[in-house]
């Protein structure tokens, strides 16, 4: 039945020529040469054939049939992580730009002096968050405690007017660039394999903002008057320089699919864009301080 | 018959050789050339978000003013030619190293940045002509005397000063000569710095500055040399954010 299916084969091939041997010559070869080969003697060595038939090319086959299937069985593997490779490399390189971008679109809102759109209450900085369905709630609690924790870092007690509309409208941006990324990133993300589940193997961005001191500009001191203290007005209405980051976690299948063989199961793109004179710390709030 | 038999399977054993040779070698180059373009696009995207923090950045006064008799003149350093009020405040490499210095305080070590400053000379009101200054606003030359500035952290570096100031004079001067000779339907547009329009008695008096100031930069990243060197570039203008305050 095989020798029956090879002699197929070689006549479909027929029509073609491969390697200037003619095809007719190489249906003849493949043809002749399968049906004189005895069944007993396939998985003999190539040795033993040798010495049996003293000829080298019936054994030939014995061992090109051997060679295709390790062949084979190795071809697999490497072209499937090739395949990987260039799935996370075009991944990355999408979005190195997607975050280029968003962190140029956040500099220029920022140096808006009233950029238009809807500004959210400090008690709602925590509905920044795009997950995926059913995502597990201790992932969910990472991603909503972000801009909190965020706010610890750049030591200060609330966000300004200015900035909870910049947010606002930068995740705005982020979102409608590609509705598909996750945000922001559960932090602090898990080690090895769960880190690749926690971002739900998707790409997942951050966005937040620390303060710039470029030419002698101030950041917020630390600590900050208190709201009785005869500074704090002078503190607010001061004019910051904030320093825009994107941060997003691409999943890399590569390293999913053959067990963590880069090291990691992310790589991680940092972006990020200065915004001179971005806006003062004010709050409608504050009475005698506008943004 | 053996003998012919074995030369006909080294042949092609020759000839899968060659063939993978062929077809690693093929691999390599497609991956080198690939790897260099995106090298070089990347590189280019991130000309564009420098010279966006740029443009948003600090900047200097683009137009020198005279408080005494409220006129205003191109930047001007000390021993430049052609200053026709002398040295001015701000100088043009005050203007220059205001860019220059922020830029070196965000960019990395391999870009180099040069920024020159040009004017578009306007036609401005002649009070001998009385009302009939019909080409007030009006484009009347291009001036490009100023330096160009350039600022890098490294010294050595494939992108030369030399290289790069025939791009950026060829850019500068393309693009306010093309501002000169704009015209629509026929007419020539006002395109210079409105100072004022008043009517008085039914007839329009109106005024420009001397100077319309526009900057021009230019990026470029050190050569990347996968398959043969390519250096990314980009020049961009600069619309001053200050004029005479």
């Amino acid at each position: 039945m095989i020798f029956h299916r090879v002699n197929q084969f070689s006549r479909k091939v027929a029509s073609i020529s491969y390697f200037g041997l003619s095809a007719d010559r190489l249906h003849y070869k493949l043809a002749g040469k399968f049906q004189l080969l005895p069944w007993r003697e396939w998985g003999l060595s190539h040795k033993s054939c040798m010495l049996r038939t003293g000829s080298y090319v019936y054994p030939a086959y014995h061992k090109d049939e051997g060679v295709a299937l390790v062949l084979t069985a190795l071809l697999i593997p490497v072209l499937l992580f090739i395949c990987a490779i260039l799935f996370d490399l075009s991944r990355i390189y999408i979005n190195a730009i997607y975050a280029e971008e968003v962190s140029l679109l956040v500099l220029k809102i920022a140096s808006s002096s009233e950029p238009l759109g809807f500004t959210p209450r400090n008690s709602d900085m925590d509905r920044f968050v795009h997950a995926p369905a059913g995502e597990d709630e201790s992932i969910t609690l990472k991603r909503k405690n972000f801009l909190e924790n965020k706010l610890e870092e750049i030591d200060r007690p609330q966000y300004a007017e200015k900035e909870r509309l910049i947010l606002n409208l930068s995740y705005g941006a982020l979102h409608f660039l590609s509705p598909d990324t996750y945000f922001p990133i559960p932090e602090p993300l898990s080690n090895g394999s769960s880190a690749f589940s926690e971002l739900a193997g998707r790409v997942n961005c951050s966005l937040y903002f620390t303060y710039g001191t470029y030419g002698g500009t101030e950041a917020p001191p630390s600590p900050f008057p208190g709201v009785a203290d005869a500074d704090y007005l002078v503190e607010l209405q001061k004019q910051r320089d904030r320093i825009f980051h994107v941060d997003c976690a691409v999943p890399l299948v590569s390293s999913r699919l053959f067990g963590g063989l880069l090291g990691q199961q992310y790589l991680e793109l940092k972006r990020e864009s200065y915004a001179r004179h971005s806006g003062n710390l004010c709050s409608s709030t504050v009475a005698g301080c506008t943004s | 018959m053996k003998s012919m038999k074995r030369r006909e399977v080294s042949l092609q054993a020759g000839a899968v050789l060659i063939e993978a040779a062929a077809v690693i070698t093929i691999f390599l180059v497609m991956s080198l050339g690939m790897a260099q373009q995106y090298a070089v696009v990347m590189a280019e995207l991130r000309h564009h978000a420098i010279a966006t923090e740029v443009l948003l950045g600090p900047q200097e006064r683009s137009l020198s003013l005279n408080a005494a008799d409220g006129s205003v003149s191109m930047l001007c350093d000390p021993g430049e030619d052609g200053c026709v009020g002398g040295v001015t405040t701000p100088t043009m490499t005050e203007y220059l190293d205001e860019i220059g210095n922020f830029f070196l305080s965000r960019a990395d070590t391999s870009t180099t940045l040069g920024v020159r400053l040009g004017y578009l000379e306007s036609h401005t009101w002649n009070y001998a002509l009385g009302v009939s200054n019909a080409d007030v606003g009006e484009a009347k030359s291009v001036q490009l005397n100023g330096q160009t500035k350039y600022y890098r952290k490294v010294g050595a570096t494939t992108c030369t000063n030399q290289m790069l100031q025939a791009e950026i004079d060829s850019f500068a001067t393309t693009f306010l000569t093309k501002m000169l000779n704009y015209k629509v339907e026929g007419t020539t547009p006002q395109i210079g710095i409105k100072l004022y329009k008043v009517r008085i008695s039914d007839v329009d008096y109106q005024d420009f500055m001397d100077f319309l100031p526009v900057g021009f930069g230019i990026l470029c990243t050190e050569a990347f040399d996968f398959l043969f060197p390519q250096t990314a570039i980009t020049i961009f203008p600069i619309v001053p954010k200050r004029l005479t305050r």
